[in-house]
């Protein structure tokens, strides 16, 4: 299900109350998502089209541009079984956090990281440090992490990171310094997928409560 | 000491500021209309994070800073940014201020009030809502819909019902009534929250660590932010909650990661209680002008480190 057709639903039926919460949306296919069938979810939301609010004043589509994020939120909440990612305030398909943030997770998760360093000085906000050229990757699967040719305690360092931040699937990259040949360089909770190989198709497939 | 963030004339950050002068308490206030002469700078390493701000001629480590409690408005919309245009190097010297002081705040390793993280959760009333649930309030029957037959259904099945907004922006709550169900077809754009109405008794309460403040507000107005006028008169009043629902306040707060809350419950003539909301920025000074609850004091004291544990 792509964001586009998701946001365009035919009918949305998201229900909370003391006993239950249940969501209901039916597509302008006819397809329909129900809690009550869903057993997996691979979530790649990032952000939500609004080009079907085009016609509404700005006002109007910047509040319908909220509202429609906040249904997302709840609703991806809603559904059951594994989700990889859960939404987060942070992002529809986990955290998206500050370079500082993800600096000071990864040194507490064990990983070599070098200073950062933010300054309203350096004009843009961002990191001062020369350009990052992450070379090297590993992606954590429901706690398992896969980078081929990464030492064990890098991998256990990225294990430890997605705990941390409470993310079943995440990137790390990592580029190399003089004081490491596995530096971290930044995280994602939006991997490419291209980068684990069959070994991640499999290990998302486990996730998702398929046989293997 | 402490720093304080905002513009200080702003009434709840004047209270927690004098109650911090009345316990002697060092602060440093960081002006928000002083942008201009302000500057930050933090480093996160292996010895974890320091840094400096400095407003106009003086500087301040920022591992100094035992608490923060931040009231910051969006920088964007100061007054001293007025005519300015959106790129402009005042702008950009404001919007790179603020996001590195939000930046520090995230990863500082001392009290804040609060974090942006932990208040994420009230940008979608529903996704809070599940976690107001699990925390085991009860929460009322909501349908979120863009389908207006669904709406007039549940209109028709509940004796009373409101719409509200389900995201941060602010929205009056209004009662839907049954002559608005030809509007109804307008949802179709966007999906609407509609809430069952509960009935009893509206309780704000303000949670600071462990501490509880909790005020009830009387009226028969369907939100009570809005009432207070002779047709929907209001009182405010200091009210005693069971121990067993204040500890579960607290739990909430604590699961939302939030050091100072304000909680909207609403407790049914049956003794059922409802939570509505979890606010991770309450602006107390209403309920403390009306009941001389000491909130801003309970504050200071958190952020002073002063038997909290």
């Amino acid at each position: 299900m792509t964001a586009d057709v998701l946001v365009t639903a035919l009918r949305w039926e998201h229900r909370l109350s003391s006993a239950d919460v249940t969501a209901r949306v039916t597509l302008a296919d006819g397809r329909v998502i129900d809690t009550d069938r869903t057993r997996g979810v691979l979530n790649r939301l990032v952000a939500l089209p609004d080009t079907h609010l085009r016609l509404a004043t700005p006002a109007d589509r910047d509040y319908a541009r909220q509202e429609f994020l906040a249904l997302f939120l709840s609703w991806l909440q809603t559904l059951p079984g594994p989700i990889l990612n859960r939404p987060t305030p942070q992002g529809l398909s986990g955290p998206w956090l500050h370079d500082a943030e993800w600096a000071c997770l990864a040194t507490n998760a064990g990983l070599p990281t070098n200073p950062f360093h933010q300054a309203t000085a350096d004009g843009n906000g961002g990191p001062s440090e020369l350009e990052r050229r992450p070379i090297k990757t590993v992606v954590v699967v429901a706690d398992k992490a896969i980078g081929s040719g990464a030492p064990a305690c890098i991998l256990e360092g990225s294990r430890q990171l997605a705990r941390a931040v409470g993310v079943a699937l995440l990137e790390i990259s990592f580029y190399e310094t003089w004081s490491s040949p596995w530096t971290f360089a930044a995280a994602s909770p939006l991997p490419d997928m291209r980068l684990g190989g069959k070994e991640l198709l499999a290990s998302l497939v486990t996730a998702l409560g398929g046989s293997n | 000491m402490i720093l304080l963030c905002g513009i200080p004339s702003e009434t709840p950050l004047s209270m927690v500021r004098d109650e911090l002068d009345a316990i002697g308490e060092p602060l440093v206030m960081f002006n928000q209309r002083e942008v201009a002469r302000t500057d930050i700078w933090f480093d996160v390493g292996l010895g974890g994070v320091v840094g400096e701000l400095q407003l106009g001629d003086r500087r301040y480590p920022l591992q100094d800073f035992a608490g923060v409690y931040n009231r910051m408005m969006d920088d964007q919309l100061l007054p001293e940014l007025r005519g300015e245009p959106p790129a402009s190097q005042a702008r950009e010297h404001a919007r790179t201020l603020h996001e590195t002081l939000a930046a520090w705040l995230e990863i500082a390793n001392t009290r804040v009030v609060n974090r942006a993280r932990a208040g994420g959760s009230n940008f979608s009333k529903p996704y809070q809502a599940q976690l107001i649930r699990r925390a085991g309030f009860q929460v009322p029957e909501t349908l979120i819909t863009n389908d207006p037959a669904l709406a007039a259904e549940f209109l028709a099945s509940h004796p009373r019902v409101v719409y509200k907004s389900m995201s941060g922006n602010r929205s009056i709550v209004t009662l839907l009534e049954a002559s608005e169900i030809e509007r109804l077809s307008s949802i179709r754009w966007c999906p609407v929250q509609f809430q069952a109405y509960v009935e009893g008794t509206n309780v704000r309460v303000h949670t600071i660590d462990k501490e509880v403040f909790a005020t009830a507000i009387l009226t028969d107005a369907a939100d009570y932010r809005y009432a207070g006028d002779s047709a929907h008169p209001r009182e405010v009043e200091p009210y005693e909650l069971l121990p067993s629902i204040a500890a579960q306040c607290v739990e909430l707060a604590r699961d939302l990661g939030l050091a100072f809350a304000g909680i909207d419950l609403k407790i049914t003539p049956d003794g059922n209680v409802f939570c509505f909301e979890v606010n991770p920025c309450p602006a107390f000074s209403f309920y403390e002008a009306h009941t001389e609850q000491p909130i801003a004091h309970a504050v200071a004291r958190y952020l002073s480190c002063d038997g909290h544990g």
